[in-house]
């Protein structure tokens, strides 16, 4: 039975459930992606609320079931990089004198334990998520450029000049 | 001759194996942990709880039969309008919150301006309901402004100051930013800036950020303050 031959309710149901089931499996792999890209668990996991919000609302229009793991990298990705350029220019201001302890970040004890890893903070969003993609999903750059739906030059581009960056890091 | 552009990166850039080898130490998956419970719970929710408006996520405009002239006329024409609604929303609004507010002002969702502090002077305010950008302008540009909100609902409210307003690009000059987690109980914050740049503060804008998926809308009052002018001492003759 189609989509169209549904009762509404029943096809928001089934809209519901082939989402969840569809977008379940990637579900880590998504957390990681934002975890590497922010450097952050916490912050990871609303980068990750923000791309389930906004795949949800897509998903009406996601046709090819097979490329929901593309798809759904590039909202992160997308997402990740908003964030990465607004926390740039914003500062936090707390609201009371209460201060939280936390235990150390899985992803920021990762990345700042080398110099190479610090290094990282210094790429552009987009270079970064070439690097990460590259080395964390060991993805070929035909894949990343239909990832980040950009141009195979681009992602050459952008590896190239992220790896001359990073290899200064190891020459001092 | 070589040609720049195309063909430039004809093979794939390689980094050293000394790098390599650490960047695959530092992406190596065993490291990291997998998404928490709280995503997978929030997956299921978000698929339960709203139904997805196709289409939905971005601001569509049909140009339909509009040709190019036709197009950058609409185009300047929603511009038009949107600026004609802030400007109106933040001059009017501050004439009825916070000093100067007439008892005969109609009751507004958005809260009451809050007071200064000991050594600050009220300088402005405005706010909102929703995630629209609104701001407001200060007659001079100042060094040091507070920012002191009050704000309602569940969104993130992002206060930005700086010379110019609007959202900030990387062409635009060095604005400042304090941002405030807004809670559905109401919560009172401030911080205070101070302007690396010589041209000051004069224009400070405020946004609600947050869950997409989160139909509530935050409402907020944002009052700028200035520190208070200090008296002159006066000198015996």
């Amino acid at each position: 039975m189609g989509r169209g031959e549904l009762a509404p309710e029943r096809e928001s149901a089934a809209l519901s459930a082939e989402f969840v089931r569809l977008i379940v499996r990637h579900l880590d792999d998504c957390y990681k992606l934002a975890g590497y890209l922010l450097g952050d668990g916490g912050e990871a996991e609303d980068a990750v609320q923000e791309a389930l919000g906004r795949a949800w609302r897509a998903w009406p229009r996601m046709r090819d079931p097979g490329s929901v793991g593309p798809w759904l990298d590039r909202i992160v990705a997308n997402v990740c990089k908003t964030r990465i350029r607004a926390r740039q220019r914003v500062r936090s201001a707390v609201f009371d004198e209460d201060t939280e302890v936390v235990g150390a970040d899985p992803f920021r004890s990762t990345l700042t334990r080398d110099a190479v890893g610090r290094a990282l903070d210094r790429l552009s969003p987009e270079q970064r998520a070439v690097v990460v993609l590259r080395y964390w999903r060991d993805m070929p750059l035909d894949q990343i450029a239909t990832r980040l739906d950009v141009p195979l030059g681009t992602v050459k581009s952008r590896l190239h000049y992220a790896l001359r960056l990073l290899a200064r890091e190891i020459d001092r | 001759m070589r040609l720049i552009g195309r063909g430039r990166w004809a093979a794939a850039p390689k980094a050293s194996p000394e790098l390599d080898s650490r960047l695959r130490q530092i992406f190596d998956d065993r490291r990291t942990p997998g998404a928490p419970d709280a995503l997978y719970t929030y997956l299921r929710e978000v698929a339960m709880d709203s139904t997805p408006v196709p289409g939905g996520g971005r601001l569509r405009l049909a140009w339909t039969g509009l040709g190019r002239v036709g197009r950058v006329a609409a185009a300047l024409a929603v511009v038009v309008i949107v600026m004609a609604g802030a400007l109106a929303f933040t001059t009017a609004l501050p004439r009825g919150l916070g000093v100067g507010a007439g008892p005969t002002m109609e009751l507004s969702p958005i809260p009451t301006a809050p007071l200064a502090p000991a050594g600050w002077t009220f300088a402005m305010s405005f706010g909102n309901s929703g995630g629209l950008w609104v701001g407001a302008r200060l007659g001079s540009p100042v060094p040091r402004i507070a920012v002191h909100v009050i704000c309602k609902g569940s969104e993130t409210l992002v206060v930005f100051a700086g010379p110019e307003g609007g959202p900030p690009t990387l062409a635009t000059t060095v604005r400042q930013a304090a941002l405030f987690q807004c809670q559905a109980t109401g919560q009172e914050g401030r911080a205070e800036l101070t302007s690396t740049d010589p041209a000051g503060f004069q224009e400070v804008d405020a946004i609600a950020i947050g869950n997409a998926t989160d139909l509530s809308e935050t409402i907020y009052v944002v009052s700028v303050e200035v520190p208070a002018a200090t008296p002159e001492p006066s000198v015996s003759p």
